[in-house]
């Protein structure tokens, strides 16, 4: 991440949009050293790739390191991108699935940015969109204070509102209330940051297809869900075990969806 | 890696507080409390995605997202 290189005094090896991937968006025309390329060719989950359905834009699953046929980077390819990317020896970053409800979902957010100090990523706007956070206001620390009451937090938006108009947030820095981040349903273009869980936003954003958290019809646990119905936010933590396993609301490793 | 602590003017607000135990519950502060920030570097931050507190964008940084249906934002 280039976070973790300014942490180490090191030059960012990400320093431009051209870094992320093509401008066109097509997955075609990606290069060697770009993160997309990176995705589709070094983060091949367990038992993947997902057979690929279409082209070009219309790829799906978009990256070949989704687990789920998402129309962009699902959140386990976001998990181990952070990590793939990082420099050798960083503190690793997995999902961390909230199964309770937005509130204590920040809660535990807040701790996991406090105790680490660094950048948690939040499936916001039930799942159409990731939003950086890079940390909060309170009157304590809640680590550490039981009566610490949160009051903003200071979002990041990687949404081109410039070209793109305004998206969640009024731009691509804005500190948001906490009532804001947990209840405002008129965010810009209609839309919310964590008021909603994951959902599936009518087929973009499916829950994974295959490995142990494959949940829903036609797969091996159709009754179930992993992604879908709960808050999903990617956070450091000390957990040794590879971005490829998820976390619970207890910090548990989750085997199953 | 240390906290970022702006100047913070705090004032009579009415806000969704964030009670520990997973409580939100509407509260107006009944007194001013000084606010505190805690979390990653925010002039890092800054550095790493080209993206200022003011809300303007460095020229051929980091971010924003290149196109409309990818943001690869995991790995700055």
């Amino acid at each position: 991440m280039n976070y973790d290189d300014i942490v180490r005094g090191l030059p960012l090896r990400y320093p431009h949009q051209s870094d992320q991937g093509p401008a066109s968006g097509n997955p075609s025309d990606e290069q060697a050293g770009q993160i997309l390329w990176d995705m589709d060719h070094h983060m091949i989950p367990p038992g993947g790739p997902l057979a690929v359905k279409g082209s070009g834009l219309s790829r799906r699953p978009f990256t070949l390191g989704n687990i789920a046929y998402d129309f962009g980077g699902d959140p386990r390819v976001q998990a181990f991108a952070t990590n793939y990317e990082a420099p050798t020896g960083e503190m690793k970053y997995h999902e961390h699935i909230y199964h309770t409800s937005a509130a204590a979902a920040t809660l535990d957010m807040a701790k996991a940015l406090a105790r680490y100090s660094r950048p948690v990523l939040v499936l916001a706007n039930h799942a159409e969109h990731t939003v950086l956070v890079a940390g909060f206001w309170a009157t304590a620390n809640p680590l550490t204070n039981p009566q610490a009451q949160i009051s903003s937090l200071a979002v990041f938006n990687p949404w081109n509102s410039a070209l793109w108009k305004q998206y969640i947030t009024t731009g691509p820095y804005q500190q948001v209330s906490l009532n804001d981040w947990l209840n405002a349903t008129d965010l810009p273009a209609h839309t919310t940051l964590l008021n909603l869980p994951y959902a599936s936003n009518g087929g973009l954003d499916p829950d994974p297809s295959i490995g142990i958290y494959q949940a829903g019809p036609g797969t091996k646990n159709p009754s179930r869900t992993h992604w879908i119905g709960n808050f999903v936010i990617i956070e450091a933590d000390p957990h040794a075990q590879s971005a490829n396993f998820a976390f619970d609301e207890n910090n548990r490793l989750m085997l199953q969806p | 890696m240390k906290s970022f602590l702006p100047a913070i003017t705090t004032g009579l607000v009415l806000i969704n507080s964030f009670l520990l135990g997973g409580i939100a519950s509407a509260h107006a502060a009944s007194s001013p409390e000084r606010l505190h920030y805690y979390g990653a570097n925010l002039q890092r931050v800054v550095q790493a995605t080209g993206v200022h507190l003011n809300g303007s964008v460095d020229p051929n940084a980091p971010w924003p997202q290149f196109a409309q249906n990818y943001c690869f934002i995991a790995v700055v």
